[in-house]
């Protein structure tokens, strides 16, 4: 196991002497992460501690990052910010990607009239621009972040439904799969061993690349009041309160807006990175 | 010779762990007006490559030496300027894939007005007249000016090739296997074509691997491997008694129609990689004439008639027969 | 490919159908009832159900339905709970302001991101192309609203030379009035020879127009140079550079016209985009907008009018898409021809 994990280490050193700026980022990322997950332990004050004597002070010793209008420390919310953060993006897409995945299966594999009530009923999904789906969805499903999780991963789990669908109508028109079928094998077990498998590529491709959008939409529905509510810490909300005192007090918008911009950079240049290094078509024209 | 094209000694090569890997080594070459000069080898044996080179298109990786001349002026370390100046004007290229070679968002009149406007100062409607010349001289209707790429067969499209190639006139041809991608009868037409591009001025260097391409058109061959030309003169004698061994293996392995009915034989081994090449003559691991003298450095060029040349220690003389392995 | 056309269109028919029916579905299960909003203070429960009836909200969601379908065939959006004002109205007055930010963002991010994604193709792995390549990333990964809160800090705040919000300062709006003729105020006021208004617009105009625009930049950047280096690299190239094309010809005239074609639909689907994502923009820079206007309908539960922006921003969505995708057809010889 270690000699693995030893092979393993070098070939990612390796990687990385080629693709600096790539490797850097996803250092910077792989902080971020871990920072998010020793938060509870890493002897910071509470988050949400309203505090007016503290009201406002700038980043010094005792503050990082200052304080907000209500006292409460910047530093620790950006923190504590991370794991609702990156949880909630997290949640996004593995919602969307569950929800997405057997449906596309299913209409894919289908055919015939469920496929075509998928695909109309995706249409409609389809027809409104991000952002306005859930917002809508989530006045629906009320405040709060889980329920504005669960508005953007419904809106978005028709794209990797049809992701899905298109594969499974490419792979189905495959030899072997009609081998298979010739021979007698039962859709079921056709569609999980030779069905999924080829499908989840660009699925896999298309979730890393929505995590950094996940982040950005719902902290844009907190930053509009839609999304999460105090207490609940999350970087949208901060900046979002911050929005009457920024011009004289700046960190108190800065330092959230920097987090939020900083976790997305970095994830992306980081599955950039990776999808050139595993497609080689793709590396070679740089 | 002021006219046509001059090769020699041309080198490129490429960087190789602190070194640099010949894929064309010292090779000469002439073409003259009104002959065409076949240019035969496999794939990987450099041909392509030295025809971009009579370009100046080589990739940026390569690094040239040696004369490339064109009408008298000098190719290699030449400016974009110059350069730019020569291509279509003086040399020009058709290519293998007819298909992609053109420009699928603009009229084949379009190219070709583009291309004569470049070199020469001309109104459009003189320039369309040129186009409309040349679209003639290649055999294709005047219809075809105002077609889009995708709307001309292959064969049409290599003649819509041809017409923007002999656009301005140039003195000379280049064609890399031109029909390599062409049906068979549609190859007959085009090879005739060029022969009479070639009667009527034009020196046309045809590079392919095609010994039959070679047979009905040439009027001078040279066969190249791994980056060296190894003979070269008339195709008739070539065909008949060929001097060098490679020779003698690829007539052997390919079959050429009215070269009477024979066995094939393939030639052991493979074509090496220019950057892994045995010293001394490239050919001698699979060379069925080689001494210990061929590992030393490639042979000399020997003429063996008026027209012949060959570089080898041991050609094989006129008359005998090469031990079959 | 008129068959091609009316096909797409009577698709299109269908799905803004769809969502009229499942937006009106969503309205009906939004949690409070639109009935006490209207109200105002705690009405009693008599009052409730009299508003209930008089709204139609006692019959069955079919029926509902229906009579919805039937007014909107007479081009009736109904009135705002909100403000008492015709929906329809309210709507066509806010999207010109969205329509006059989303079309001035769209201008400058092609301006911008055209020429830097040649240039960034053309200088492949130097030092211009890694600096574009990362400005693409920042373009995307930044989120809307700490751009502007960033441009507000530096032009309002730290400089002083922009206003904070909203569409046009209030006291030019008194002293030199706009006449609306096209509900764009650049150009209302250039055509009521308006200076004093036309300037007010202008500066009021910069700061969100820079914070909507970055995203589309940084995607169109990408998009063109990505389709520059693939046609740079085919046969066809090579054979220009063959014939002598100098490196002008070559990236303006001869790689240009097949990059174009596949980016206008790029282009044509940003615009889209930005339909939707003016939200942000607009709610934080105060701006009269349709993306506010959603905002401020689904928070007071103003069902008329989340119906009626909706159907108009799917609608206007919807038809944008049609439009490039036929776009394609007119420009693309291949299909042409």
């Amino acid at each position: 196991m270690p000699a693995q994990m030893l092979s393993w280490l070098i070939a990612y050193l390796a990687w990385s002497r080629r693709n600096v700026f790539v490797a850097a980022c996803a250092t910077g990322f792989g902080l971020i992460v871990l920072l998010a997950l020793l938060a509870p332990w890493l002897g910071l004050a509470d988050p949400a501690q309203i505090d007016f004597s503290a009201k406002l002070l700038p980043p010094g010793a005792a503050h990082w990052f200052g304080t907000d209008g209500l006292g409460r420390d910047i530093f620790s919310g950006v923190v504590f910010g991370a794991r609702v953060s990156l949880l909630v993006a997290l949640g996004v897409v593995a919602i969307a990607t569950a929800i997405g995945i057997p449906m596309g299966l299913i209409a894919g594999y289908a055919g015939g009239w469920i496929d075509g009530l998928f695909m109309r009923l995706s249409d409609v999904f389809l027809a409104f621009p991000p952002l306005l789906l859930p917002i809508t969805l989530s006045a629906l499903l009320g405040p709060g972040l889980l329920n504005a999780m669960f508005a953007v991963a419904i809106s978005w789990f028709p794209w990797y439904a049809r992701i899905v669908r298109s594969t499974v109508l490419t792979v189905k028109s495959e030899l072997y799969v009609q081998s298979a079928r010739a021979i007698g094998t039962d859709p079921a077990s056709i569609a999980l061993r030779h069905v999924l498998p080829n499908s989840l590529s660009p699925v896999v491709v298309q979730a890393s690349l929505d995590f950094g959008f996940a982040i950005l939409t719902t902290a844009s529905l907190s930053f509009i009041g839609m999304g999460a509510v105090p207490p609940t810490v999350e970087w949208g909300l901060m900046v979002a309160s911050s929005r009457s005192v920024f011009l004289e007090y700046w960190w108190t918008a800065m330092f959230p807006g920097l987090a939020i911009f900083l976790t997305v950079f970095f994830a992306s240049v980081m599955v950039d990175g990776i999808r050139d290094s595993l497609d080689p078509k793709l590396a070679r024209q740089g | 010779m002021s006219a046509g094209l001059s090769i020699s000694g041309l080198t490129l090569e490429f960087a190789r762990n602190g070194g640099w890997a010949a894929a064309v080594d010292h090779c000469d070459l002439t073409v003259r007006p009104k002959e065409i000069v076949g240019l035969v080898g496999e794939s990987g044996s450099g041909k392509s490559l030295t025809a971009l080179a009579c370009l100046g298109l080589i990739p940026s990786a390569c690094r040239a030496s040696g004369s490339i001349r064109v009408s008298a002026e000098q190719i290699v370390g030449a400016s974009e300027a110059t350069l730019a100046t020569l291509r279509g004007r003086k040399v020009a290229m058709i290519f293998q894939n007819p298909m992609t070679a053109l420009n699928p968002y603009f009229t084949v009149g379009t190219q070709i007005v583009g291309v004569i406007r470049r070199h020469f100062v001309l109104t459009r409607s003189a320039a369309y007249r040129e186009a409309l010349a040349a679209l003639q001289r290649a055999g294709l209707p005047d219809a075809a000016l105002g077609r889009y790429p995708h709307q001309l067969s292959g064969g049409q499209l290599q003649r819509a090739m041809i017409a923007m190639a002999i656009a301005c006139k140039p003195e000379i041809l280049i064609a890399d296997e031109p029909t390599t991608a062409l049906d068979v009868t549609v190859q007959a037409r085009i090879l005739s074509l060029l022969r009479n591009l070639a009667d009527q001025g034009m020196g046309i260097l045809l590079i392919t691997h095609d010994l039959g391409v070679v047979a009905q058109v040439s009027d001078r061959v040279a066969v190249m491997y791994s980056g060296s030309i190894v003979e070269s003169g008339d195709p008739a004698g070539i065909f008949s008694s060929a001097a060098h061994p490679y020779t003698q293996g690829l007539l052997q392995s390919s079959p050429v129609i009215g070269l009477g009915s024979r066995r094939l034989h393939a030639i052991p081994g493979t074509v090496p990689d220019f950057r892994q090449r045995p010293s001394g003559c490239a050919f001698r691991d699979r060379c069925t004439q080689a001494g210990e003298i061929c590992a030393q450095g490639s042979a000399p060029r020997m003429a063996i008639s008026q027209e012949r040349e060959v570089r080898c220690h041991f050609p094989i003389r006129p008359g005998a027969s090469a031990e079959l392995s | 490919m008129l068959r091609y056309f009316f096909r797409r269109l009577a698709m299109m028919g269908l799905i803004i159908l769809g969502v009229a029916t499942f937006t009106f579905v969503l309205s009906r299960a939004l949690p409070s009832s639109p009935v006490e909003m209207m109200l105002g203070s705690k009405p009693s429960a008599e009052q409730i159900e009299r508003a209930k009836v008089e709204l139609g909200l006692d019959r069955p969601v079919a029926e509902q339905l229906g009579r919805y379908f039937f007014q909107l065939a007479q081009g009736q959006f109904g009135t705002s709970l909100r403000t008492g004002q015709p929906v329809i109205e309210e709507i066509g007055r806010r999207l010109s302001a969205t329509a006059e930010l989303v079309s001035l963002s769209l201008l400058l991010a092609v301006t911008l991101g055209l020429p830097l994604g040649i240039l960034s193709a053309a200088r492949r792995n130097r030092w211009a192309d890694h600096l574009t390549r990362v400005l693409a990333v920042s373009g995307v990964a930044v989120p809307v609203f700490f751009l502007g809160i960033l441009l507000q800090m530096t032009f309002y705040g730290w400089l002083g030379w922009l206003p904070l919000q909203g569409r046009i300062d209030s006291n030019v709006m008194l002293d030199h009035p706009v006449h609306a003729a096209t509900g764009l105020m650049l150009v209302d006021s250039l055509l009521g020879g308006n200076a004093a208004a036309f300037r007010s617009a202008l500066a009021h105009l910069a700061l969100p127009t820079m914070t909507l625009m970055l995203a589309s930049l940084a995607t169109i950047l990408r998009s063109t140079r990505k389709l520059m280096i693939d046609v740079l690299g085919t046969d066809y190239m090579r054979t220009a550079r063959a014939y002598g094309a100098d490196r002008r010809t070559i990236y303006f005239v001869l790689a240009l016209k097949p990059t174009l074609v596949p980016l206008l639909t790029v282009i044509g689907l940003t615009y889209g985009f930005m339909l939707g994502g003016s939200v942000i923009t607009e709610v934080l820079f105060d701006w009269p907008g349709i993306g506010a206007y959603v905002v401020e309908s689904v928070v007071t539960n103003d069902y008329p009018a989340v119906l009626g922006v909706t159907l108009v921003i799917s609608t206007l969505y919807l038809s944008i898409n049609l439009a490039v995708d036929m776009l394609y057809f007119v420009l693309d010889p291949r299909i042409s021809a």
